[in-house]
C-alpha cells in the first residue's frame, strides 16, 4: 500500500502540486516524485553511484523547500535523477543519500519551489501540503 | 464585486478599508470585462496581500493582464519608501529582467517569405534554447562577475554591441551597484554557461510583420514602417536570476522575523531596503538583472549572424537596428511625484513593463518627445504591440504598464485541450512558421491559454497610461 501521493492541481500561470505522506519522510519523497513528474522527466533506469547531500535543520516547510530546489539544482546542471532516499538527522543538519540516475530529457524547465501559502498541514492520516513551482 | 470603486471604465481602486491588514489601496488598470475574468483566481487576493508590506507608496497598481502568480500577481507594481519600506524578492521573481527586446529591419513581408525556413534554421542554430540547454561561450567566474556587474556594456566591449543598442535599452543595459561579493558560488556555477540562451517556456524569439501604424510619428522616429519586419527576443536571467532569487528567498525567511514583519504568505519576504538582508539582496538582482540586460544583447548579436548568413544576397538590406529593450521583472530606484513631491522610491514590477512618458530624464534621448517604447508581445500566434509612455503614467501608475497578453488557462488544461501537433498545422495555416523543443511545451503556450492581448492594450490605452504605435503580427516562432 501506499504510503502517500501527489495530485497536479489547477494553477493560471504556474504548477502546484498537493502531496500527503504518512509521515514527513513520506511526504518529500512524494513530492520529488511529482516534481520529476511535472518535469517530464526520463532518466537511465540503471542507479550510475549513490551521492549525499546535506540540508540546514530547519523548520518543515524550509526542510522540504531546500531539499527539492537541491533535486531542481541536480536536475538542470548535473543532469542527475534521483531516487531511492535516505535521510539521517543530526544536531544541525539532514544528511540524504539517494540512488543517481542519469537523465535522458528534460521536456520542462521549473525555475523554483516557492513558498507561495506553504503550510505543512499535520492530519489524522499523516502530512499534507499544496506546492506552488515557478515555470 | 462590491470590493471595487470606480475611477474611470478602465481604473478601479479597493479601499485599505477591505481587509484590516491592507496599507494602502490596490489600483486596478483594466476593464470591467478584464476584471471579472480574473476573478476566478487568485490575483486580486494576491494584490491585496502585497498592500500589506511595510512603507509601501501611493497604491499597489495591477494591470489588465494581471493573472495569479506566486506572492505577487502577475502585473503587480510596488513602490516603497526609502526609508521606511522593503524590498521583496518575490515581487521581482525567479526570472530577474525577464524582458523584452525588439530589433527593426527594412526587410519587407513578402521579401522574407520564401526564406523563412531558412531563417528559422540559422537562428535555431545561433541561439541555444530548451530545458538546461547551456551556451559556447563559458565564462569563468571572474569573467562573469565582470560581466554581471557591467550588464550589455560587457557584450559592446567585447564586440557584440553596437553603441545605438546599449542607448536603446533601459537604463543603457546595466543597473548601477550590482555586488557580486553577494551571488552565491552555485548562482556563479549556473550562471557562466549560460549566456546567450533562450532558455524554455513562455521564452520565445519571433520574427514580425508591422501590420498597422497607429500613431505615425511616434513609429517614424522609432524606425518602424508598415509592411516590414521586426524581430522580438522574450527572456531573462536563466539559471543564474533563478538562484539568486531562491538564494534571497531562503535567506529572508528568517528576517522578517527579526524586523517585526508580519506577511500573509511566506513567499512576500523582505527586508528593510536600508537593512543589511536588503542591501545585499539589491547587489545581487542587479548582477541577475544585469545579466539578463547582457543575455539579450547577446542572443540580438547571434540573430543578427543568422540573419546575414540566410538573407545576404537574398534581401536588399538584412540589418537589425535595436528599437529598444525593456525589463518586466525588476525593482528599481526611481524618481516619481508622491503627494506633490519628487521622491525616490523603490518600484518592483512584477509582470510589468515601465512606460516612462515623454521627457522622462531616465530615456534614450531619441524618444524624449514620444515617451518610451512599451513592448507588449501577444500570445503565440496573436498580435504583439509597439506602445509608448505617457504622462499619465508617470502620474498614475509609477510609469507602468502591461508586459504581455495574461495568462487565463492552467497549463495542464491547455495541454488537455490543445494537441501541440494540432496546434502547429493550425499556426503554419495562418502562414506562421514554427519551431519548437516540445510539442507538450508548444500546447501550454497555446493561444486559447491567453486573454485577448487586443483588450489588454485597449485597457492601458483607455486608461491612458500608454498609446497606440504599432501592432505586429508573427510569421516565424522559436520555442525553447
Amino acid at each position: 500500500m501506499n504510503n502517500g501521493g501527489y495530485a497536479e492541481i489547477a494553477h493560471t500561470a504556474d504548477l502546484a502540486l498537493k502531496v500527503w505522506g504518512n509521515d514527513f519522510y513520506a511526504l518529500i519523497k512524494y513530492a520529488a516524485k511529482g516534481m520529476y513528474n511535472l518535469m517530464e522527466v526520463e532518466y537511465v533506469e540503471t542507479t550510475k553511484k549513490e551521492i549525499d547531500f546535506t540540508l540546514p535543520l530547519s523548520d518543515r516547510e524550509n526542510i522540504l523547500v531546500d531539499f527539492l530546489n537541491e533535486l531542481l539544482y541536480l536536475c538542470e546542471e548535473k543532469e542527475i535523477y534521483l531516487s531511492a532516499f535516505s535521510s539521517k538527522i543530526s544536531d544541525d543538519h539532514i544528511q540524504i543519500s539517494a540512488g543517481a540516475h542519469e537523465i535522458q530529457k528534460l521536456r520542462r524547465q521549473i525555475k523554483a519551489v516557492t513558498y507561495h501559502a506553504l503550510e505543512i498541514i499535520e492530519t489524522e492520516k499523516g502530512f499534507e501540503t499544496i506546492l506552488t513551482f515557478d515555470v | 464585486m462590491d470590493m471595487f470603486s470606480k475611477i474611470s471604465d478602465f481604473e478601479w481602486e479597493i479601499s485599505p478599508d477591505f481587509r484590516s491588514d491592507m496599507r494602502v489601496p490596490v489600483r486596478v488598470f483594466a476593464s470591467w470585462s478584464l476584471i471579472q475574468d480574473t476573478l476566478s483566481d487568485k490575483s486580486i487576493e494576491q494584490a491585496i496581500n502585497v498592500s500589506t508590506l511595510p512603507g509601501l507608496v501611493e497604491a499597489v497598481m495591477v494591470m489588465p493582464d494581471m493573472h495569479q502568480g506566486y506572492g505577487f500577481p502577475i502585473g503587480g507594481v510596488a513602490a516603497a519608501d526609502m526609508e521606511d519600506g522593503v524590498v521583496s524578492p518575490g515581487g521581482i521573481g525567479y526570472d530577474i529582467n525577464c524582458g523584452v527586446r525588439l530589433l527593426a529591419s527594412r526587410i519587407t513581408a513578402s521579401e522574407i517569405k520564401p526564406l523563412l525556413p531558412d531563417l528559422a534554421t540559422k537562428i535555431n542554430q545561433y541561439c541555444p534554447s530548451g530545458v538546461g540547454v547551456g551556451s559556447q561561450l563559458k565564462l569563468t567566474k571572474d569573467e562573469l562577475r565582470e560581466a554581471c556587474v557591467k550588464g550589455a556594456r560587457w557584450a559592446k566591449a567585447e564586440g557584440y554591441a553596437s553603441a545605438e543598442d546599449i542607448r536603446h535599452t533601459e537604463g543603457n543595459g546595466y543597473l548601477e551597484g550590482a555586488d557580486p561579493d553577494k551571488l552565491s558560488e552555485r548562482a556563479l556555477e549556473r550562471g557562466r554557461t549560460q549566456l546567450g540562451t533562450l532558455g524554455a517556456g513562455n521564452h520565445f524569439i519571433e520574427v514580425d510583420v508591422i501590420e498597422k501604424i497607429f500613431d505615425e510619428n511616434a513609429a517614424k522616429v522609432m524606425g518602424l514602417y508598415t509592411g516590414e519586419i521586426a524581430v522580438q527576443i522574450h527572456t531573462g536571467s536563466r539559471g543564474f536570476g533563478h538562484q539568486i532569487c531562491t538564494d534571497f528567498v531562503r535567506k529572508l525567511q528568517g528576517v522578517v522575523q527579526k524586523y517585526g514583519i508580519v506577511l500573509p504568505d511566506k513567499q512576500l519576504v523582505c527586508a528593510p531596503i536600508q537593512s543589511t538582508e536588503g542591501q545585499d539582496y539589491l547587489g545581487a538582482m542587479r548582477c541577475g538583472a544585469n545579466f539578463a540586460f547582457l543575455n539579450r544583447q547577446l542572443l540580438a548579436n547571434n540573430i543578427r549572424l543568422a540573419f546575414e548568413e540566410a538573407l545576404a544576397g537574398r534581401v536588399g538590406n538584412w540589418h537589425l537596428t535595436q528599437i529598444y529593450d525593456i525589463a518586466h521583472n525588476i525593482g528599481k530606484f526611481e524618481e516619481h511625484i508622491i503627494q506633490g513631491e519628487k521622491k525616490t522610491v523603490c518600484v518592483h514590477r512584477k509582470g510589468a513593463t515601465r512606460a516612462f512618458g515623454p521627457g522622462s530624464k531616465d530615456i534614450p534621448e531619441k524618444y524624449k518627445e514620444i515617451g518610451q517604447p512599451v513592448l507588449v508581445p501577444g500570445s503565440m500566434g496573436t498580435a504583439s504591440w509597439v506602445l509608448t509612455g505617457t504622462k499619465t503614467s508617470m502620474e498614475r501608475s509609477f510609469g507602468s504598464s502591461c508586459h504581455g497578453a495574461g495568462r487565463v488557462m492552467s497549463r495542464s488544461k491547455a495541454k488537455h485541450e490543445v494537441w501541440g501537433e494540432d496546434l502547429m498545422k493550425r499556426l503554419e495555416g495562418q502562414g506562421i512558421e514554427v519551431r519548437a523543443g516540445s510539442m507538450s511545451g508548444l500546447a501550454e503556450e497555446a493561444p486559447e491559454a491567453y486573454k485577448d492581448v487586443d483588450q489588454v492594450v485597449e485597457s492601458v490605452v483607455g486608461a491612458g497610461i500608454a498609446r497606440k504605435v504599432a501592432r505586429l503580427r508573427p510569421v516565424l516562432v522559436i520555442k525553447g
